[in-house]
């Protein structure tokens, strides 16, 4: 109990730093909101690991803690309307049991492109932002197939030589 | 939970999912190309609502400034002049664009990310500059809507 709650708190730390090179990186290829999502390592190996309410838990803290260092309250909300349509995507993904966990991962990139896009169209009140659909939904599937696959790699070693 | 040691490889169905969302989203740029010809206007809002519809015939270049509530328009030598925005140092929201050649671009704002800024210039009905920090967005329409309260040139 002592080691995982170590592990989550350096699993967190982790999370935080992974968040800010993501906002310092610029990732701009046009696609207004489309990211790396580098976060999501963290996310996906905990769900892979512990389970849902231990990654739910991590990216929950990340998100406030990165929100009220680096961000503001607006920023938040985007986080977390992604944070939290990606995670139950990748929940009910994972709960199928058709997919590893590149799969998963591809829906939660999708699905947190396709949260933020909501909660900007509420916030501008035009359907605006729906131009950018089929952009934000190739990149989500994309970043997290390769977020996904680096996790894959990562899961063993950190097994391994961690004994995490 | 996953047993030490064990590798994990991806599936076929990881993969076909990854193609068919790839395929979807050709699929809807493809058939966009034919929706969105070159517009005549472009509208900008404010939280939803309309604030002004511009031309995009005008010739030369028109400058536009969205400070809090209010909209300017000015030419370009009354832009030059004026030099309105020490960068920076403005203390409520601005965006402002230029027109230019049936183009919008957005080139200043006091957005923290910049996103507006950074946007490509948009012609096509239907392409739009959003900067969500602000609530300001800039949206190519065909032609000029009913529902307007007023007209800024």
């Amino acid at each position: 109990m002592k080691k995982k709650s170590v592990l989550l708190g350096f699993l967190l730390a982790l999370s935080m730093i992974l968040s800010y090179i993501e906002s310092i990186l610029p990732l701009n290829i046009g696609i207004p909101g489309a990211k790396l999502g580098l976060p999501n390592l963290v996310v996906v190996i905990l769900l892979y690991r512990y389970g849902g309410r231990e990654a739910l838990l991590v990216n929950t803290l990340r998100i406030l803690l990165t929100g009220f260092l680096f961000g503001n309250l607006s920023s938040i909300l985007y986080a977390f309307a992604g944070a939290l349509c990606s995670f139950f995507s990748m929940v009910v993904m994972r709960k199928t049991g058709r997919f590893s966990l590149a799969g998963v991962s591809i829906a939660g990139g999708i699905f947190h492109n396709l949260g933020q896009m909501l909660v900007a169209v509420f916030v501008v009140e035009t359907y605006a932002p729906l131009f950018y659909l089929p952009f934000l939904l190739a990149a989500g599937a994309v970043t997290g197939f390769v977020i996904g696959i680096a996790a894959m790699r990562l899961l063993p070693y950190l097994q391994r030589h961690t004994g995490f | 939970m996953l047993e030490s040691g064990k590798k994990q490889t991806v599936k076929k169905a990881d993969v076909i999912l990854l193609v068919v969302v790839l395929i979807t989203a050709g699929i809807m740029l493809f058939f966009r190309q034919f929706i969105h010809a070159p517009g005549g206007f472009a509208r900008v809002s404010y939280d939803g609502a309309p604030v002004a519809e511009i031309p995009l015939s005008e010739k030369g270049a028109a400058y536009y400034l969205f400070v809090g509530q209010n909209f300017f328009s000015f030419t370009e030598k009354e832009w030059q002049a004026a030099n309105l925005i020490p960068a920076g140092n403005a203390e409520s929201s601005y965006n402002a664009f230029v027109c230019r050649d049936g183009e919008i671009r957005m080139i200043q704002s006091n957005c923290p990310d910049l996103i507006c800024v950074h946007h490509r210039a948009i012609s096509r009905t239907g392409e739009n500059i959003i900067c969500l920090p602000h609530g300001v967005v800039i949206e190519i329409v065909g032609a000029r809507g009913q529902e307007l309260d007023g007209v800024v040139y």
